[in-house]
Protein backbone atom coordinates (compact mmCIF):
# COMPACT_ATOMS: atom_id res chain seq x y z
CA UNK A 1 0.00 0.00 0.00
CA UNK A 2 2.55 2.79 1.34
CA UNK A 3 4.65 1.52 -2.14
CA UNK A 4 1.85 3.01 -3.96
CA UNK A 5 1.83 6.04 -1.96
CA UNK A 6 5.73 6.53 -1.93
CA UNK A 7 5.26 6.21 -6.26
CA UNK A 8 2.24 8.58 -6.26
CA UNK A 9 4.48 11.41 -4.09
CA UNK A 10 7.61 10.40 -6.32
CA UNK A 11 5.56 11.08 -9.66
CA UNK A 12 3.87 14.23 -8.99
CA UNK A 13 7.51 15.45 -7.60
CA UNK A 14 9.05 14.61 -10.76
CA UNK A 15 5.92 16.00 -12.76
CA UNK A 16 6.54 19.51 -10.68
CA UNK A 17 10.34 19.00 -11.36
CA UNK A 18 9.47 18.69 -15.20
CA UNK A 19 6.92 21.09 -15.45
CA UNK A 20 6.87 23.17 -12.57
CA UNK A 21 9.45 24.88 -11.35
CA UNK A 22 11.80 27.39 -13.04
CA UNK A 23 15.34 28.24 -12.80
CA UNK A 24 16.97 29.06 -9.13
CA UNK A 25 16.01 32.88 -8.16
CA UNK A 26 18.62 34.35 -6.51
CA UNK A 27 18.61 37.39 -5.25
CA UNK A 28 21.21 40.04 -5.69
CA UNK A 29 21.95 43.48 -4.38
CA UNK A 30 21.24 46.33 -5.87
CA UNK A 31 24.21 47.83 -7.88
CA UNK A 32 25.75 50.66 -6.79
CA UNK A 33 26.42 52.38 -9.81
CA UNK A 34 30.03 54.28 -10.36
CA UNK A 35 30.67 55.61 -13.51
CA UNK A 36 34.18 55.93 -15.50
CA UNK A 37 33.83 60.09 -14.72
CA UNK A 38 33.40 59.43 -10.38
CA UNK A 39 37.08 57.29 -10.99
CA UNK A 40 39.24 59.64 -12.82
CA UNK A 41 42.43 60.29 -11.29
CA UNK A 42 41.86 63.90 -10.57
CA UNK A 43 43.94 65.86 -7.72
CA UNK A 44 41.74 67.34 -4.89
CA UNK A 45 42.21 71.03 -6.49
CA UNK A 46 43.37 72.71 -8.88
CA UNK A 47 46.20 75.10 -8.24
CA UNK A 48 47.61 78.49 -8.98
CA UNK A 49 50.05 78.31 -12.01
CA UNK A 50 52.98 80.95 -13.05
CA UNK A 51 51.23 84.22 -13.58
CA UNK A 52 47.81 83.92 -11.56
CA UNK A 53 45.15 85.77 -13.34
CA UNK A 54 41.87 87.09 -11.92
CA UNK A 55 38.52 88.02 -13.87
CA UNK A 56 37.74 91.95 -12.27
CA UNK A 57 34.49 92.81 -14.59
CA UNK A 58 34.66 90.91 -17.60
CA UNK A 59 38.74 91.41 -17.74
CA UNK A 60 41.36 89.82 -17.14
CA UNK A 61 43.82 91.26 -14.94
CA UNK A 62 47.10 90.15 -12.85
CA UNK A 63 47.73 90.90 -9.47
CA UNK A 64 49.90 93.75 -9.68
CA UNK A 65 47.08 95.36 -11.61
CA UNK A 66 45.47 96.26 -8.32
CA UNK A 67 48.54 95.80 -5.88
CA UNK A 68 50.75 98.07 -8.21
CA UNK A 69 48.49 100.97 -6.09
CA UNK A 70 47.11 98.90 -3.06
CA UNK A 71 49.96 97.77 -0.36
CA UNK A 72 48.62 95.97 1.94
CA UNK A 73 49.68 95.38 5.60
CA UNK A 74 51.24 92.32 7.35
CA UNK A 75 47.58 90.58 8.20
CA UNK A 76 44.81 90.00 6.47
CA UNK A 77 42.93 93.10 6.35
CA UNK A 78 39.54 92.79 7.27
CA UNK A 79 37.71 95.76 5.23
CA UNK A 80 39.05 94.23 2.17
CA UNK A 81 36.59 94.42 -0.78
CA UNK A 82 38.72 91.51 -2.73
CA UNK A 83 39.73 87.79 -1.54
CA UNK A 84 36.75 88.11 0.41
CA UNK A 85 36.91 83.62 0.26
CA UNK A 86 40.03 83.93 1.65
CA UNK A 87 40.54 82.45 5.21
CA UNK A 88 43.46 81.19 7.35
CA UNK A 89 43.88 78.12 9.36
CA UNK A 90 47.25 77.09 8.88
CA UNK A 91 48.48 77.27 12.49
CA UNK A 92 50.97 79.62 13.61
CA UNK A 93 51.67 81.21 10.03
CA UNK A 94 48.60 83.75 9.65
CA UNK A 95 50.20 86.36 8.01
CA UNK A 96 49.91 87.22 4.03
CA UNK A 97 53.07 87.96 3.30
CA UNK A 98 55.08 85.26 5.03
CA UNK A 99 54.33 83.26 1.43
CA UNK A 100 53.23 86.36 -0.68
CA UNK A 101 55.59 88.58 -2.08
CA UNK A 102 55.15 92.03 -1.42
CA UNK A 103 57.00 93.81 -4.21
CA UNK A 104 55.41 91.78 -7.05
CA UNK A 105 52.03 90.11 -6.16
CA UNK A 106 52.01 87.80 -9.18
CA UNK A 107 54.80 85.81 -7.07
CA UNK A 108 54.96 83.88 -3.29
CA UNK A 109 58.18 84.57 -1.03
CA UNK A 110 60.32 83.02 0.40
CA UNK A 111 61.27 83.90 4.31
CA UNK A 112 64.39 85.94 3.07
CA UNK A 113 61.72 87.50 0.64
CA UNK A 114 63.35 86.16 -2.29
CA UNK A 115 60.51 85.87 -5.12
CA UNK A 116 59.30 82.30 -6.01
CA UNK A 117 56.89 81.61 -8.64
CA UNK A 118 53.44 80.40 -8.21
CA UNK A 119 53.70 76.52 -9.24
CA UNK A 120 57.38 76.46 -7.47
CA UNK A 121 55.14 76.17 -4.15
CA UNK A 122 57.31 72.99 -2.91
CA UNK A 123 60.41 75.58 -2.38
CA UNK A 124 58.02 77.66 -0.43
CA UNK A 125 56.65 75.27 1.85
CA UNK A 126 59.80 73.17 2.34
CA UNK A 127 60.63 76.19 4.59
CA UNK A 128 58.71 74.59 7.49
CA UNK A 129 57.96 71.76 6.28
CA UNK A 130 61.34 69.58 6.79
CA UNK A 131 60.38 65.88 7.29
CA UNK A 132 57.53 66.20 4.30
CA UNK A 133 59.66 67.57 2.29
CA UNK A 134 62.23 65.33 2.54
CA UNK A 135 59.57 62.48 2.01
CA UNK A 136 57.56 64.24 -1.10
CA UNK A 137 61.25 64.49 -2.68
CA UNK A 138 62.09 60.40 -2.26
CA UNK A 139 58.52 60.13 -3.23
CA UNK A 140 57.16 58.63 0.18
CA UNK A 141 54.67 61.75 0.71
CA UNK A 142 52.10 62.78 -2.16
CA UNK A 143 50.82 61.72 -5.26
CA UNK A 144 52.79 60.27 -8.32
CA UNK A 145 50.92 59.66 -11.32
CA UNK A 146 51.96 58.77 -15.02
CA UNK A 147 54.38 56.24 -15.12
CA UNK A 148 56.30 53.99 -13.09
CA UNK A 149 59.24 53.59 -15.12
CA UNK A 150 60.50 57.09 -16.36
CA UNK A 151 62.05 55.34 -19.57
CA UNK A 152 58.77 54.73 -21.02
CA UNK A 153 56.37 57.77 -20.18
CA UNK A 154 56.07 60.75 -18.06
CA UNK A 155 56.09 61.05 -14.42
CA UNK A 156 53.80 63.46 -12.78
CA UNK A 157 55.04 64.59 -9.42
CA UNK A 158 52.20 66.70 -7.89
CA UNK A 159 52.88 69.62 -6.14
CA UNK A 160 51.78 70.38 -2.23
CA UNK A 161 49.14 72.85 -3.23
CA UNK A 162 47.38 70.59 -5.80
CA UNK A 163 46.16 68.51 -2.64
CA UNK A 164 46.50 71.13 0.41
CA UNK A 165 45.03 74.62 0.45
CA UNK A 166 47.74 76.44 1.41
CA UNK A 167 45.31 79.02 3.41
CA UNK A 168 43.95 76.05 5.20
CA UNK A 169 45.82 72.59 4.47
CA UNK A 170 44.86 70.12 6.67
CA UNK A 171 42.85 67.66 5.16
CA UNK A 172 39.17 67.93 4.50
CA UNK A 173 36.63 65.36 4.79
CA UNK A 174 36.41 63.32 1.87
CA UNK A 175 33.15 61.99 0.13
CA UNK A 176 32.56 57.55 0.77
CA UNK A 177 32.45 55.64 -2.33
CA UNK A 178 29.58 53.25 -1.78
CA UNK A 179 30.74 49.88 0.10
CA UNK A 180 30.41 46.35 -1.22
CA UNK A 181 27.13 45.01 -1.58
CA UNK A 182 27.81 41.35 -1.45
CA UNK A 183 28.41 40.78 2.19
CA UNK A 184 25.42 42.51 3.68
CA UNK A 185 23.97 39.88 5.58
CA UNK A 186 27.01 40.84 8.06
CA UNK A 187 25.31 43.64 10.08
CA UNK A 188 26.74 46.39 11.27
CA UNK A 189 26.71 45.79 15.11
CA UNK A 190 29.16 42.20 14.14
CA UNK A 191 31.91 44.55 12.63
CA UNK A 192 34.46 46.86 13.85
CA UNK A 193 33.18 47.93 17.18
CA UNK A 194 33.59 45.52 19.62
CA UNK A 195 37.49 45.69 20.55
CA UNK A 196 37.35 49.57 21.58
CA UNK A 197 36.83 48.07 24.92
CA UNK A 198 39.54 48.38 28.03
CA UNK A 199 41.77 51.33 27.71
CA UNK A 200 40.78 52.03 24.28
CA UNK A 201 37.34 52.23 25.29
CA UNK A 202 37.82 54.51 28.00
CA UNK A 203 39.95 57.20 25.83
CA UNK A 204 37.29 57.20 23.45
CA UNK A 205 35.05 57.96 26.44
CA UNK A 206 37.63 60.64 27.35
CA UNK A 207 37.91 62.32 24.52
CA UNK A 208 34.46 62.10 22.98
CA UNK A 209 32.90 64.58 24.94
CA UNK A 210 35.37 66.96 24.45
CA UNK A 211 35.36 66.63 20.24
CA UNK A 212 31.67 67.12 20.58
CA UNK A 213 32.01 69.99 22.26
CA UNK A 214 35.05 71.14 19.76
CA UNK A 215 32.68 70.22 16.91
CA UNK A 216 29.92 72.32 18.34
CA UNK A 217 32.56 75.49 18.86
CA UNK A 218 33.74 74.80 15.03
CA UNK A 219 30.24 74.67 13.42
CA UNK A 220 29.21 78.06 15.77
CA UNK A 221 32.17 79.78 14.11
CA UNK A 222 32.24 78.42 10.47
CA UNK A 223 28.17 79.85 10.60
CA UNK A 224 29.41 83.27 12.02
CA UNK A 225 32.22 83.36 9.54
CA UNK A 226 30.26 82.61 6.77
CA UNK A 227 27.21 84.98 7.98
CA UNK A 228 29.55 87.89 8.29
CA UNK A 229 30.74 87.27 4.92
CA UNK A 230 27.23 86.67 3.37
CA UNK A 231 26.36 90.42 5.32
CA UNK A 232 29.40 91.47 3.41
CA UNK A 233 28.74 90.70 0.36
CA UNK A 234 25.35 91.90 0.53
CA UNK A 235 26.68 95.04 1.73
CA UNK A 236 28.80 95.78 -1.23
CA UNK A 237 26.66 94.80 -3.89
CA UNK A 238 28.80 91.62 -4.66
CA UNK A 239 26.80 88.91 -6.42
CA UNK A 240 28.29 85.36 -4.79
CA UNK A 241 30.67 83.51 -6.85
CA UNK A 242 31.89 86.64 -8.84
CA UNK A 243 36.06 87.28 -8.70
CA UNK B 1 10.86 -8.58 -8.31
CA UNK B 2 10.71 -11.20 -10.64
CA UNK B 3 10.20 -13.52 -7.44
CA UNK B 4 6.93 -11.97 -7.71
CA UNK B 5 3.79 -13.01 -9.84
CA UNK B 6 3.54 -11.41 -12.77
CA UNK B 7 0.13 -10.25 -12.09
CA UNK B 8 -1.83 -7.52 -13.99
CA UNK B 9 -1.21 -5.73 -10.39
CA UNK B 10 2.44 -6.19 -10.39
CA UNK B 11 2.94 -5.37 -14.31
CA UNK B 12 1.13 -1.97 -13.90
CA UNK B 13 2.72 -1.00 -10.45
CA UNK B 14 6.47 -1.71 -11.74
CA UNK B 15 5.22 0.01 -14.93
CA UNK B 16 4.19 3.21 -13.01
CA UNK B 17 8.26 3.22 -10.98
CA UNK B 18 9.85 3.07 -14.10
CA UNK B 19 7.86 5.97 -15.77
CA UNK B 20 8.41 7.77 -12.16
CA UNK B 21 12.32 6.91 -12.82
CA UNK B 22 12.89 8.22 -16.41
CA UNK B 23 10.99 11.45 -15.03
CA UNK B 24 13.48 12.10 -12.37
CA UNK B 25 16.46 11.49 -14.65
CA UNK B 26 14.95 13.90 -16.62
CA UNK B 27 14.17 16.66 -15.14
CA UNK B 28 17.40 16.01 -13.44
CA UNK B 29 19.39 16.80 -16.50
CA UNK B 30 16.59 18.88 -17.60
CA UNK B 31 18.98 22.57 -16.46
CA UNK B 32 21.44 21.09 -19.32
CA UNK B 33 19.12 21.94 -21.31
CA UNK B 34 20.13 25.77 -21.01
CA UNK B 35 23.34 25.28 -21.18
CA UNK B 36 24.90 27.41 -23.26
CA UNK B 37 28.48 26.32 -24.01
CA UNK B 38 29.69 29.73 -24.84
CA UNK B 39 29.07 30.96 -21.40
CA UNK B 40 31.72 28.82 -20.77
CA UNK B 41 33.97 30.07 -23.15
CA UNK B 42 33.01 28.05 -25.93
CA UNK B 43 34.27 25.01 -27.35
CA UNK B 44 37.38 26.54 -28.38
CA UNK B 45 38.15 27.74 -25.05
CA UNK B 46 37.49 24.28 -23.26
CA UNK B 47 39.69 22.39 -26.10
CA UNK B 48 42.66 25.30 -26.14
CA UNK B 49 45.86 24.35 -24.26
CA UNK B 50 47.22 25.55 -20.58
CA UNK B 51 48.62 29.45 -21.32
CA UNK B 52 52.26 28.13 -20.35
CA UNK B 53 52.06 25.46 -22.88
CA UNK B 54 50.77 27.64 -25.75
CA UNK B 55 52.45 28.18 -28.88
CA UNK B 56 52.45 32.17 -30.68
CA UNK B 57 49.86 30.59 -33.36
CA UNK B 58 47.31 28.92 -30.17
CA UNK B 59 47.91 32.42 -28.26
CA UNK B 60 47.06 34.26 -31.56
CA UNK B 61 44.33 31.68 -32.28
CA UNK B 62 43.11 32.30 -28.38
CA UNK B 63 43.43 36.21 -28.25
CA UNK B 64 40.54 36.37 -31.78
CA UNK B 65 38.40 33.85 -29.92
CA UNK B 66 38.62 36.53 -26.69
CA UNK B 67 38.01 39.60 -29.07
CA UNK B 68 35.13 37.51 -30.74
CA UNK B 69 33.85 36.84 -27.87
CA UNK B 70 34.00 40.33 -25.74
CA UNK B 71 31.99 41.38 -29.14
CA UNK B 72 29.29 38.84 -28.91
CA UNK B 73 28.35 39.08 -24.86
CA UNK B 74 29.06 42.79 -24.80
CA UNK B 75 28.48 44.33 -28.42
CA UNK B 76 31.98 46.27 -28.07
CA UNK B 77 35.25 46.13 -30.45
CA UNK B 78 38.31 45.55 -28.53
CA UNK B 79 41.57 43.99 -28.74
CA UNK B 80 43.07 41.70 -26.58
CA UNK B 81 46.34 41.15 -25.90
CA UNK B 82 49.15 38.79 -24.16
CA UNK B 83 51.54 41.62 -22.64
CA UNK B 84 54.53 39.25 -20.85
CA UNK B 85 56.56 39.91 -17.92
CA UNK B 86 59.44 42.72 -18.26
CA UNK B 87 63.26 41.27 -17.49
CA UNK B 88 64.88 42.71 -14.20
CA UNK B 89 61.29 43.89 -12.69
CA UNK B 90 59.54 42.80 -9.80
CA UNK B 91 56.69 44.69 -8.54
CA UNK B 92 56.04 45.85 -5.24
CA UNK B 93 53.47 47.48 -3.62
CA UNK B 94 53.61 49.64 -0.04
CA UNK B 95 50.14 51.46 1.13
CA UNK B 96 50.89 54.36 4.26
CA UNK B 97 47.72 53.97 6.39
CA UNK B 98 48.61 57.32 7.90
CA UNK B 99 47.36 58.45 4.62
CA UNK B 100 44.68 56.30 3.99
CA UNK B 101 41.37 58.20 4.60
CA UNK B 102 38.95 55.16 3.51
CA UNK B 103 37.19 56.89 0.39
CA UNK B 104 36.88 53.62 -1.38
CA UNK B 105 37.99 54.81 -4.77
CA UNK B 106 40.47 52.77 -5.19
CA UNK B 107 37.80 50.25 -5.24
CA UNK B 108 35.82 51.49 -8.06
CA UNK B 109 39.17 52.38 -10.12
CA UNK B 110 39.87 48.93 -9.81
CA UNK B 111 36.30 47.64 -10.82
CA UNK B 112 36.29 50.22 -14.17
CA UNK B 113 40.22 49.17 -15.14
CA UNK B 114 39.75 45.43 -14.72
CA UNK B 115 36.16 44.83 -15.87
CA UNK B 116 35.14 43.17 -12.73
CA UNK B 117 31.26 41.99 -13.12
CA UNK B 118 28.59 44.88 -11.28
CA UNK B 119 26.35 42.27 -10.34
CA UNK B 120 26.91 40.17 -8.65
CA UNK B 121 29.55 42.67 -7.25
CA UNK B 122 33.00 41.60 -7.66
CA UNK B 123 35.89 44.33 -6.47
CA UNK B 124 39.93 42.94 -5.34
CA UNK B 125 39.95 45.50 -2.99
CA UNK B 126 38.59 45.67 0.09
CA UNK B 127 38.85 48.69 2.71
CA UNK B 128 38.30 47.62 6.56
CA UNK B 129 37.59 50.30 8.57
CA UNK B 130 39.52 49.37 11.81
CA UNK B 131 39.13 50.17 15.35
CA UNK B 132 42.12 52.04 16.86
CA UNK B 133 43.73 49.56 19.37
CA UNK B 134 44.23 46.20 16.97
CA UNK B 135 45.54 44.73 13.51
CA UNK B 136 43.24 41.99 13.44
CA UNK B 137 41.67 42.14 9.83
CA UNK B 138 38.81 40.21 11.87
CA UNK B 139 38.16 42.88 13.35
CA UNK B 140 37.48 45.38 10.59
CA UNK B 141 34.08 46.45 9.22
CA UNK B 142 34.11 45.94 5.62
CA UNK B 143 31.01 48.00 5.06
CA UNK B 144 31.26 50.84 6.88
CA UNK B 145 28.86 53.81 4.88
CA UNK B 146 29.50 56.85 6.47
CA UNK B 147 28.75 59.82 4.38
CA UNK B 148 32.12 61.34 4.91
CA UNK B 149 35.43 59.87 6.02
CA UNK B 150 37.93 59.78 7.39
CA UNK B 151 36.09 58.83 10.77
CA UNK B 152 38.26 59.73 13.68
CA UNK B 153 37.87 56.44 15.83
CA UNK B 154 38.71 54.47 13.32
CA UNK B 155 42.06 53.81 10.97
CA UNK B 156 41.20 52.58 7.33
CA UNK B 157 43.28 49.63 6.12
CA UNK B 158 42.56 48.12 2.08
CA UNK B 159 43.25 44.62 1.42
CA UNK B 160 43.72 43.56 -1.39
CA UNK B 161 45.97 40.50 -3.37
CA UNK B 162 49.78 40.52 -1.67
CA UNK B 163 51.10 38.99 -4.81
CA UNK B 164 52.92 36.81 -2.11
CA UNK B 165 56.45 35.35 -2.88
CA UNK B 166 55.45 31.71 -0.87
CA UNK B 167 51.76 31.61 -2.04
CA UNK B 168 49.30 29.62 -0.57
CA UNK B 169 46.61 30.00 -3.49
CA UNK B 170 48.85 28.63 -6.21
CA UNK B 171 50.25 25.90 -4.12
CA UNK B 172 46.08 24.08 -3.56
CA UNK B 173 45.37 24.28 -7.43
CA UNK B 174 44.76 21.25 -8.43
CA UNK B 175 45.04 21.92 -12.46
CA UNK B 176 47.56 24.50 -11.69
CA UNK B 177 45.74 26.83 -13.64
CA UNK B 178 47.21 29.86 -10.66
CA UNK B 179 50.95 30.65 -10.77
CA UNK B 180 53.07 33.20 -9.91
CA UNK B 181 54.59 35.47 -13.47
CA UNK B 182 59.12 36.66 -13.00
CA UNK B 183 57.65 40.10 -12.14
CA UNK B 184 55.96 38.44 -9.17
CA UNK B 185 52.41 38.59 -10.21
CA UNK B 186 50.33 35.73 -8.91
CA UNK B 187 47.80 35.32 -12.17
CA UNK B 188 44.89 32.86 -13.20
CA UNK B 189 44.32 31.24 -16.50
CA UNK B 190 40.62 31.76 -16.81
CA UNK B 191 40.11 29.52 -18.90
CA UNK B 192 42.15 26.30 -17.33
CA UNK B 193 40.48 27.62 -14.10
CA UNK B 194 37.99 24.40 -12.99
CA UNK B 195 35.90 26.56 -10.51
CA UNK B 196 36.94 24.97 -7.18
CA UNK B 197 37.65 27.98 -5.19
CA UNK B 198 40.51 26.06 -2.84
CA UNK B 199 42.53 28.70 -4.09
CA UNK B 200 39.77 31.17 -2.25
CA UNK B 201 39.70 29.39 0.73
CA UNK B 202 44.07 29.50 0.59
CA UNK B 203 44.30 32.48 0.63
CA UNK B 204 44.65 34.22 4.14
CA UNK B 205 43.93 38.03 2.40
CA UNK B 206 40.47 37.42 1.01
CA UNK B 207 42.07 38.26 -2.48
CA UNK B 208 40.34 35.95 -4.48
CA UNK B 209 36.86 36.01 -6.32
CA UNK B 210 34.65 33.57 -8.18
CA UNK B 211 32.11 34.13 -10.12
CA UNK B 212 29.19 32.65 -9.38
CA UNK B 213 27.02 34.25 -12.03
CA UNK B 214 27.71 35.26 -15.42
CA UNK B 215 29.39 38.28 -14.44
CA UNK B 216 27.69 41.19 -16.06
CA UNK B 217 29.32 44.79 -17.18
CA UNK B 218 26.83 47.55 -18.52
CA UNK B 219 27.85 48.14 -22.06
CA UNK B 220 27.19 51.97 -21.87
CA UNK B 221 30.54 51.62 -19.55
CA UNK B 222 32.63 49.56 -21.92
CA UNK B 223 31.27 51.81 -24.42
CA UNK B 224 32.70 55.34 -22.21
CA UNK B 225 35.60 53.56 -21.65
CA UNK B 226 36.00 52.80 -25.63
CA UNK B 227 35.27 56.38 -26.17
CA UNK B 228 37.98 57.56 -23.77
CA UNK B 229 40.53 55.26 -24.66
CA UNK B 230 39.75 56.62 -28.58
CA UNK B 231 39.70 60.08 -27.09
CA UNK B 232 43.92 59.52 -26.02
CA UNK B 233 44.21 57.94 -29.35
CA UNK B 234 44.35 54.51 -27.90
CA UNK B 235 42.24 51.09 -28.67
CA UNK B 236 40.00 49.46 -25.82
CA UNK B 237 42.29 46.74 -24.69
CA UNK B 238 41.66 43.65 -22.84
CA UNK B 239 44.77 41.52 -21.42
CA UNK B 240 44.75 37.57 -21.74
CA UNK B 241 45.85 37.21 -17.78
CA UNK B 242 44.13 40.12 -16.02
CA UNK B 243 41.23 42.76 -17.33
CA UNK B 244 39.36 40.78 -20.15
CA UNK B 245 35.78 39.80 -19.21
CA UNK B 246 35.92 36.29 -17.51
CA UNK B 247 33.47 33.45 -17.72
CA UNK B 248 30.63 32.24 -15.16
CA UNK B 249 32.57 29.78 -12.65
CA UNK B 250 35.79 30.64 -12.75
CA UNK B 251 38.23 32.60 -9.61
CA UNK B 252 39.56 36.00 -10.13
CA UNK B 253 42.35 38.10 -8.38
CA UNK B 254 44.07 41.96 -8.98
CA UNK B 255 46.73 41.62 -11.14
CA UNK B 256 48.95 44.72 -10.05
CA UNK B 257 46.94 45.59 -13.51
CA UNK B 258 49.56 44.07 -15.21
CA UNK B 259 48.51 45.11 -19.00
CA UNK B 260 49.33 48.92 -17.47
CA UNK B 261 51.99 47.89 -15.05
CA UNK B 262 54.22 45.85 -17.79
CA UNK B 263 54.17 48.69 -19.92
CA UNK B 264 55.44 51.59 -17.54
CA UNK B 265 52.36 52.60 -16.12
CA UNK B 266 50.90 53.07 -12.11
CA UNK B 267 48.04 50.74 -11.34
CA UNK B 268 44.95 52.33 -11.55
CA UNK B 269 44.00 52.19 -7.81
CA UNK B 270 47.45 54.32 -7.25
CA UNK B 271 46.19 56.87 -10.07
CA UNK B 272 43.18 57.81 -8.23
CA UNK B 273 44.09 57.58 -4.95
CA UNK B 274 43.40 61.24 -3.95
CA UNK B 275 45.58 61.15 -1.07
CA UNK B 276 48.83 59.75 -2.48
CA UNK B 277 48.50 56.37 0.41
CA UNK B 278 49.15 54.21 -2.51
CA UNK B 279 53.27 53.42 -4.06
CA UNK B 280 54.44 51.20 -6.71
CA UNK B 281 56.87 50.06 -8.18
CA UNK B 282 60.48 48.00 -9.34
CA UNK B 283 61.69 46.76 -5.93
CA UNK B 284 65.25 45.74 -8.18
CA UNK B 285 65.36 49.50 -8.80
CA UNK B 286 67.34 50.82 -5.61
CA UNK B 287 66.47 54.49 -6.67
CA UNK B 288 62.05 53.99 -7.22
CA UNK B 289 59.78 55.27 -4.87
CA UNK B 290 58.99 51.81 -3.24
CA UNK B 291 62.67 51.31 -2.65
CA UNK B 292 63.21 55.01 -1.14
CA UNK B 293 60.15 53.89 1.29
CA UNK B 294 61.04 50.55 2.45
CA UNK B 295 64.89 52.16 2.96
CA UNK B 296 63.31 54.85 5.03
CA UNK B 297 59.73 53.60 6.76
CA UNK B 298 58.55 51.80 9.60
CA UNK B 299 57.26 49.05 6.69
CA UNK B 300 55.16 45.67 7.71
CA UNK B 301 54.04 43.17 6.12
CA UNK B 302 50.53 41.69 6.90
CA UNK B 303 49.82 38.17 8.50
CA UNK B 304 53.56 37.77 8.89
CA UNK B 305 53.50 34.50 11.00
CA UNK B 306 52.09 33.01 7.82
CA UNK B 307 55.43 33.39 5.99
CA UNK B 308 53.72 34.11 2.73
CA UNK B 309 55.99 36.65 2.07
CA UNK B 310 54.20 39.73 0.58
CA UNK B 311 54.94 41.79 -2.05
CA UNK B 312 52.53 44.49 -0.25
CA UNK B 313 54.20 46.59 2.67
CA UNK B 314 51.87 48.73 4.95
CA UNK B 315 54.04 52.12 6.67
CA UNK B 316 53.24 54.65 8.60
CA UNK B 317 54.93 58.05 8.64
CA UNK B 318 56.18 59.81 11.71
CA UNK B 319 53.57 61.70 12.67
CA UNK B 320 49.62 60.51 11.89
CA UNK B 321 47.68 63.86 10.14
CA UNK B 322 46.35 65.91 12.70
CA UNK B 323 43.09 65.10 14.80
CA UNK B 324 40.49 66.05 12.00
CA UNK B 325 38.29 67.17 15.19
CA UNK B 326 40.72 70.43 15.59
CA UNK B 327 39.40 72.26 12.30
CA UNK B 328 35.88 72.55 11.19
CA UNK B 329 36.15 73.72 7.26
CA UNK B 330 32.44 72.44 6.95
CA UNK B 331 30.31 75.70 5.21
CA UNK B 332 33.38 77.46 4.96
CA UNK B 333 33.82 79.74 2.16
CA UNK B 334 35.15 78.25 -1.01
CA UNK B 335 34.65 74.51 0.89
CA UNK B 336 32.63 71.99 -1.79
CA UNK B 337 29.94 70.98 -0.25
CA UNK B 338 29.98 67.08 0.30
CA UNK B 339 27.17 65.41 -0.86
CA UNK B 340 26.51 61.92 -2.04
CA UNK B 341 26.17 61.82 -5.62
CA UNK B 342 25.71 57.70 -6.16
CA UNK B 343 24.95 54.28 -4.46
CA UNK B 344 22.68 53.53 -2.42
CA UNK B 345 23.51 55.72 1.81
CA UNK B 346 22.00 53.07 4.11
CA UNK B 347 22.38 54.08 7.49
CA UNK B 348 23.81 56.84 9.45
CA UNK B 349 27.34 57.05 10.67
CA UNK B 350 27.73 56.46 13.83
Amino acid sequence: MHQTVLTAVFLALAGWFLVGSGPADIPLAERNVVTLEMVQPTTLRTPLGPNPTIIVGGVKKTCQTCHEIWDSGVRQNKSLVQHLDTWLSHGENDNCLSCHNREDRGMLSDREGNPIPFGDSAALCSQCHGPTWRDWQSGAHGRTNGYWDKSKGEQVRQQCVACHDPHHPAFPQLETFPAPNTLRQITDEHAGDHVLEGPIGRFREVIRSEREAKAEANAKEAAAKRAALDAKYKELGIERGEK
Amino acid sequence: MLARPSTRRNFLRSGVQVVAGMGAFVSALKPLADFDVDTLGGVEGFLQKHYKEMSADDMKASLARIESDVKRRFDVDVVARDIKPVDGVEFVYALNLSRCVGCRKCVHACVQENNQSRSPEIQYIRVLEMPKGTLDIEKGNHHYDRPTVPDEDHFYMPIQCHQCDDPPCTKVCPVEATWTEPDGITVVDYDWCIGCRYCEAACPYWARRFNFAEPTIPKEELIAKKDAAEAKGEQLEVNYLSNRPRPVGVVEKCTFCLHRTREGKMPACLEVCPVGARKFGNILDSTSEVAQILKTKRVFVLKEELGTNPRFFYYFDERYPQDSSQKSFEGMPGMPEITRTHGASKGEPK
